[in-house]
């Protein structure tokens, strides 16, 4: 009875918390208001953008007192569409797909035509002449109305206040050329063109130099001051004249480094005059000639720097800050974007820097080029299938109108000097206003030194002479290819022209499946699906009664093919079962009532789920369209086409090394702290906390574990007179770093074997102490043993997560150095979120399936052999 | 004869116990050695972690990465030179050439800012900054080469650009600017415009007020010196006149320079006959321009923005003379810190900031309800469900076992927008419902690592049971539960990390910020706090902490299970 008395307190305590606890839905929905969805980066609308939603929320008000068709608008914010390594779409294509997409999105201008071209976006060409139009007819009648709130000036609210510019129509000619086209697609089948985003902001590339390591190698001017290179010739000579190495021979300050910063293959390939899409947008002209010569250029800085290497081994950095060679002033010059001059006004304090144009070939500059930069950024844009289209524009509208970059850049500035940081502002797409900015901003920023100023006024100059990424729906795979293809040769695996003749077949070959799409029955009704799903449940159902019902049969063979594959329990079970005693028979409504959770959950949530993936695998799908039916040609595909699948398949094996290892060194910690001493339980939370440790924080600090040059374990190695590798950013060597990393986290599975351990009896123990047996002999004919069950579990479980190995590649390699680290599951997810093939990341879903279930059913297979289980 | 064989038995017995002790002094000791190295090897980025989360932003990146962090130093009197800031040069080449340095620096004396020019060792604190550059910038073979040669270019180079620009990379200088106050419907004013600085403000205490410029900035330094022992107080008051009614006033903003002297600043506001005071101190521990801004309770406390203003907080009980209805009245009291203050101030600072900076509760709030919820659903339906699959005998057990495992094998990735769908038709998107109801439906991995266990009881245990007349509920509730109670805890501990850290559900999920959890909260305060990393590291072992303390409280769970088992043996 106390029981009962007991458990009703813990409950109503604990229905109490939850009651405590849960969240008030606030959400009063006001009538007359109208919601703006709002997906930015960086989080819910927070600092600048939240001053500016301010103001626009305002705005809305003050028209609808005068002008009651106006609505009311509010800004409501969720988390973003980008996380912090690498843009990851997942949550952006998710809620397209689910209908539920955002009014105004804040999206990388880079992707937006890959995704227009699958018809994600509004064109926006028809309501700028819209407001064209509004906005010239008001100037013709200035007593009207003006077109939308805001159009004309607010004077200063206050002495030493300021004024509130008036909010005027878009206008092409204000913008950079390269920042408005990249927003602009060309369907390369139509022809058609439209604008799809209204650029946000701007960022370009400029050679940044420390001066100090220029003077010291001599490379001055008249006046004694640094002078950069102005040609690839003479850069190429710096690079190597300024690299210094220590009495061992590694780099201790370097001349430059091709890949380093952000410059990509793209700067070197525009400079030296090539293109890397055809005009009319059909073809891939990576290897065009002066792109193979660019290539040829960067590989063979590399080389004479004695290899990528060892130039790898010194620019293992994270995200760009800690540790960066750069702010320590071991790199002599950098190609980077603008947006790291606000890290090395903070950081590189000290450091001598100066800014100049990338250099170019003397050739092209002989011919009367100036020099050249290469701009990206993002840019608002209204999903096509957004809600609230007319409120998404008068957003977009106020948050690229020079009021809203006024009051944008004022908060900006008040939160970096509040946290004592100094402000430096990024670039803007609007002539005008990025000019005011500067001005404001930089110029006359007293507290802003004068090299920063001098760098941004060079990074600025060269934003009218900035090219950009091609324009195409397979922008992203063109992208990873240009990486591929480059690692491919600075890494002497292919020579410069092999490498880009290779992955311009492969972009080609996506591209191609855009233009011309593979034929096949476009799937445009579900419905039948959600039969055959309600038909199949039926089945399996009278099925597996009629053969569970069945009298009993001697045969040895599995009744269930599928069952038999994970259970290994075919034979026995076939006797088992088969004696139709009323005490089985009890069990069954009992045994189908406790499995009952789970049923309802799989025919609910994931049943329906996993047949679609199956349905899909055999689909064209790129999930804004409707699927096309397209047979086994994903499979087809995977298996003759795509070469990264061998690659993935191949790493993602080799992975399976760290299985044994793993579970060797889970299983010596849980015996180790399975002894009793004082403070057991402080141990085993020391040896739990890898587990615990963020990840973001723990690779960090892998990343300076691993660190070539400084990093502990080459500090160790050298203490023992071993060279040691360059872990990470060796493509021998990666994989093997990111098995050690496992093995330190090996302390979650512990928690697993220590439950197992103290299930064993310390009476076998005793009687074989008795026995005399001594420790290694009771760890062998005990534990061991009596731990199969869980040796078995992480065997198999251990199996199932290799295959899906993905945060590591995700958040610390990305897949590099030359594809070493890149997993299946990150292929996957690459095909499925990046390069929107959903259908064919279906396919390699299935296929990595059956791999698993093969492997897993050998081993539930073999584990009737050596699996002790006392039930029997 | 016999004695010796006696004294031979006993001895050989002494020996062996002898050999046992020193057989189990060594077992301790070999199992203390392991457990401390293992601590070490594994609890060391944890330490690194809580090292980092006390750091201020300018310690971060520096060549090699640290563990702890700088011993913040209160200074009595300032302006000052900082003397840590440049590491002393351990060249070989140094003790020769500093002779000649410092006489150099001496001769260009005049470029050193008047406050410190006479103090004593102002040369040896720059020389190490001026040959760091001089080694940056004199080519490598000049120094192999021969010294006269060096020695000349060395004092060539240094002149009094060189030496103005190294001193000012360690001059320390309490700076303030102006004052301006914003009202809420955006007016804002710059109050000190038309004055100077030292004029606009009244000082009381060990310090002057020495103005200044640096650009078109106006400026005035406040140029102390506090006596030997704490206590030391500068006051600075201002009775400001607002270009609008006081009770629009929205913030007062300060634009200073701190010291880096750790010593404390607090504010107070007068108004309307009230006193208020900031909810807290400003410490001196940075020596970048920074605006101070503060403000009481409005607006901005209700939305999500991160707090970068002082809150100023009613004081009961006092009134103030300042009742005029465009009249506020500004107080700093600049305190003294001592060492322990000043280790005090640095080691809060990030995690102040980081529960400042965000709605932290109300997103803990969210998180442990969720975890509840989890932890409560994953325990009863993962073990009821095991139990189906390890002991009972039904239709179908087989193929779904077989099923249940096939769905860990598939990625996520392509099922996702499928479960998105469903999630959106049974209208629980935007909710905290699909974050928590999947777990009444078990999990695989769970139900596995269950199934496993159960499997391991003797059958017995159940068959007497059965035969005392349980039914297979009462077999659940009375024999399985006790006895697979380690195997919950870990299943526990899982669970609430996984709700707690989960990142991808509550992203998909919810697009109201209100309902974030914690993980999603701190991300997003990440973001913001963008290269503030101590800061970063401050919240994410806020956020630690409780699955550490979890984990540590749950471990009896797994000393329990051992009574249970084994009656077979």
């Amino acid at each position: 009875m106390s029981g009962w008395i007991k458990g009703g307190f813990w409950g109503a305590v604990l229905i109490t918390a939850l009651w405590l606890l849960a969240p008030r839905h606030a959400m009063q929905r006001d009538d007359g208001v109208v919601e703006i969805h709002y997906m930015g980066r960086g989080g819910p609308i927070k600092g600048a953008m939240d001053d500016a939603v301010r103001e626009f929320e305002r705005l809305s008000r003050e028209r609808h007192a005068v002008d009651p068709s106006y609505p009311i608008y509010r800004v409501i914010s969720g988390q973003d569409a980008t996380r912090s390594q690498t843009e990851d779409p997942t949550r952006f294509l998710v809620s397209l797909a689910g209908g539920m997409p955002p009014d105004v999105i804040d999206f990388d201008r880079f992707a937006i035509s890959e995704w227009a071209a699958r018809g994600a976006f509004t064109p926006l060409d028809d309501l700028i002449a819209r407001d064209a139009a509004a906005w010239a007819a008001w100037q013709q009648n200035p007593d009207a109305l003006p077109p939308w709130p805001g159009a004309t000036e607010d004077p200063p609210r206050a002495a030493g206040g300021r004024t509130e510019p008036a909010i005027e129509p878009l206008a092409q000619t204000n913008f950079f050329p390269g920042c408005w086209d990249e927003a602009v697609y060309r369907n390369p089948v139509t022809g058609t063109s439209g604008l799809y985003g209204i650029p946000s902001d701007t960022d370009n590339r400029v050679l940044l130099y420390n001066k100090d390591i220029l003077v010291r190698n001599g490379y001055t001017n008249e006046l004694g001051e640094a002078q950069p290179p102005r040609t690839w010739e003479e850069l190429e000579e710096m690079a190597i004249r300024m690299t210094e190495r220590d009495e061992k021979g590694r780099i201790k300050t370097i001349g430059f480094i091709p890949n380093y910063g952000n410059s990509w293959l793209y700067m070197y390939g525009w400079q030296a005059g090539g293109e890397f899409l055809s005009p009319d947008g059909r073809r891939i002209t990576l290897n065009d000639p002066p792109i193979v010569e660019a290539l040829t250029f960067m590989t063979r800085i590399y080389e004479k720097l004695g290899g990528a290497n060892s130039v790898y081994a010194f620019q293992s950095t994270f995200q760009g800050g800690d540790l960066d060679p750069f702010v320590l002033g071991k790199v002599a010059m950098k190609i980077d974007g603008v947006w790291v001059m606000s890290d090395l006004a903070f950081y590189g304090r000290d450091l001598n820097i100066a800014a100049a144009p990338a250099p170019m070939p003397a050739r092209e500059l002989a011919k009367g080029r100036k020099p050249i930069s290469w701009l990206a950024g993002w840019a608002y844009a209204i999903p096509s299938t957004a809600r609230e289209k007319k409120g998404a524009w008068e957003l977009i509208r106020f948050l690229t109108s020079q009021r809203a970059m006024e009051i944008m850049r004022a908060s900006e500035n008040f939160t970096a000097m509040s946290q004592g940081r100094p402000y430096l502002p990024r670039q803007y797409p609007q002539r005008s206003q990025n000019e005011w900015v500067f001005k404001t901003y930089v110029e006359n920023n007293p507290a802003l030194e004068p090299k920063f100023k001098q760098a941004m006024r060079v990074y600025n100059d060269l934003l009218d002479n900035s090219r950009f990424r091609p324009v195409t729906p397979v922008g992203q795979k063109l992208w990873n290819c240009q990486i591929w293809a480059m690692e491919d040769a600075i890494f002497g695996k292919k020579s410069p022209q092999e490498a880009l003749d290779y992955y311009t077949a492969i972009a080609q070959r996506d591209l191609d499946m855009v233009i011309t799409p593979p034929q096949g029955v476009t799937i445009r009704s579900w419905t039948w699906f959600f039969w055959t799903y309600g038909a199949l449940i039926v089945a399996v159902i009278i099925l597996v009664y009629r053969r569970e019902t069945r009298p009993v049969t001697t045969t040895k063979k599995s009744r269930n093919f599928l069952a038999g594959l994970f259970t290994g329990e075919s034979k026995s079970d076939a006797l088992l079962l088969g004696s139709k005693g009323t005490y089985f028979r009890s069990q069954w409504r009992d045994g189908i009532l406790c499995a009952l959770p789970w049923l309802i959950g799989f025919i609910v949530f994931t049943g329906g789920p996993l047949l679609f993936s199956i349905v899909i695998s055999f689909c064209q799908f790129d999930v804004l369209n409707p699927a096309v039916f397209t047979g086994l040609r994903n499979y087809i595909f995977m298996v003759h086409g795509d070469e990264l699948f061998w690659k993935s398949l191949y790493n993602t094996i080799y992975m399976v090394i760290g299985i044994p290892l793993g579970m060797a060194v889970g299983l010596g910690l849980a015996m180790l702290l399975n002894v009793k001493v004082r403070g057991i339980a402080v141990w085993r939370t020391l040896f739990y906390l890898p587990s615990i440790v963020p990840a973001v924080a723990s690779s960090i600090l892998w990343i300076w574990i691993f660190n070539p040059q400084s990093g502990l374990f080459n500090a160790m190695l050298d203490l023992v007179g071993i060279s040691g590798p360059n872990w990470l950013q060796d493509e021998a060597t990666s994989k093997w770093s990111l098995i050690l990393m496992g093995l330190w986290g090996a302390g979650g599975g512990m928690i697993i074997w220590l439950a197992g351990l103290k299930g064993i009896s310390e009476t076998y123990y005793e009687a074989a102490a008795l026995d005399g047996a001594n420790a290694w002999q009771q760890f062998k004919y005990i534990t061991i043993p009596m731990m199969t069950p869980y040796i078995f579990f992480n065997l198999v479980m251990g199996l199932i997560g290799t295959f899906q190995i993905f945060t590591q590649a995700f958040i610390m390699t990305q897949g590099g150095p030359v594809n070493s680290t890149l997993f299946f599951a990150y292929h996957l997810f690459n095909n499925a979120f990046r390069y929107m093939q959903m259908g064919y990341a279906a396919a390699m879903a299935w296929f990595l399936f059956l791999i698993v279930v093969i492997l897993t059913a050998f081993q539930m297979k073999t584990s009737k052999r050596w699996v002790h289980y006392e039930e029997d | 004869m016999p004695t010796t064989a006696t004294h031979s038995v006993e001895a050989d017995a002494k020996q062996a116990r002898e050999a046992r002790r020193l057989r189990a002094i060594a077992r301790v000791l070999v199992i203390y050695g392991l457990l401390l190295g293992g601590a070490i090897l594994f609890s060391l980025p944890f330490v690194w972690m809580i090292g980092t989360s006390f750091k201020v932003d300018r310690e971060m990146f520096s060549g090699k990465l640290t563990f702890w962090p700088m011993q913040p130093i209160p200074v009595r009197a300032s302006p000052y030179l900082d003397t840590r800031y440049f590491d002393e040069p351990d060249d070989s080449e140094y003790p020769a050439i500093e002779p000649e340095l410092l006489s150099a620096i001496a001769r260009e004396s005049a470029a050193l800012p008047p406050n410190i020019r006479d103090e004593k060792n102002v040369s040896a604190i720059i020389a190490p900054g001026i040959y760091k550059r001089l080694r940056e910038t004199i080519p490598t073979t000049a120094w192999s080469g021969p010294q006269d040669a060096l020695l000349t270019e060395i004092n060539s180079r240094i002149n009094s650009e060189l030496v103005d620009e190294t001193t000012r990379k360690i001059y320390r200088h309490l700076s303030l600017a102006g004052v301006r106050v914003r009202s809420l419907d955006l007016q804002e004013m710059d109050l000190t415009s038309g004055h100077r600085i030292s004029d606009f403000w009244q000082l009381e205490g060990p310090a002057t007020l020495d103005d200044g410029e640096e650009g078109a900035t106006k400026l005035a330094d406040i140029v102390y010196n506090f006596p030997e022992k704490k206590g030391g107080e500068i006051r600075l008051t201002r009775t400001l006149t607002l270009p609008f009614p006081v009770d629009r006033l929205h913030r007062i903003q300060l634009f200073m320079r701190p010291d880096d002297s750790w010593h404390s600043m607090d504010f107070y506001i007068e108004k309307q006959g009230k006193v208020f005071k900031g909810k807290r101190s400003e410490y001196m521990g940075n020596f970048q321009w920074t605006i101070v801004s503060l403000q009481d309770y409005g607006p901005d406390d209700e939305s999500t923005k991160i707090r970068l203003w002082v809150p100023m907080v009613e004081q009961q009980g006092i009134t103030s003379d300042i009742t005029a209805p465009d009249q506020v009245k500004l107080t700093l009291v600049l305190r003294q810190n001592d060492a322990l203050g000043a280790w005090w101030a640095k080691i809060q600072r990030n995690y102040r900031g980081a529960l400042d900076y965000i709605p932290f509760w109300r997103y803990a709030a969210t998180s442990v309800f969720l975890v509840i919820l989890n932890i409560v659903g994953t325990l009863f339906s993962c073990s009821l469900v095991a139990f189906a699959f390890a002991r009972l005998q039904w239709p179908g057990r087989n193929l779904s076992f077989g099923l249940m495992m096939a769905t860990m094998m598939i990625p996520g990735q392509v099922t996702m927008i499928p479960y998105f769908l469903i999630i959106k038709w049974l209208g629980w998107y935007n909710t905290l419902t699909p974050l928590w109801v999947m777990s009444l439906c078990g999990n695989a991995f769970n139900i596995f690592l269950l199934r496993q266990f159960m499997k391991g009881i003797p059958r017995d245990l159940e068959d007497a049971a059965r035969i005392d007349g349980c039914n297979s509920w009462q077999v659940y509730l009375h024999v399985m539960l006790p006895l697979i109670k380690p195997t919950l805890a870990c299943i526990a501990i899982f669970t609430f990390m996984g709700v707690w850290n989960d990142f991808m559900g509550p992203l998909i999920y919810l697009s109201d910020q209100r309902l974030y959890p914690l993980s999603l909260g701190l991300y997003a305060f990440n973001v913001q706090a963008g290269g503030s990393f101590g800061m970063m590291m401050a919240g994410s072992l806020l956020m630690t902490l409780p699955v550490i303390l979890i984990f540590f409280f749950a471990q009896k769970y797994f000393i329990q299970g051992v009574t249970l088992t084994g009656m077979k043996g």
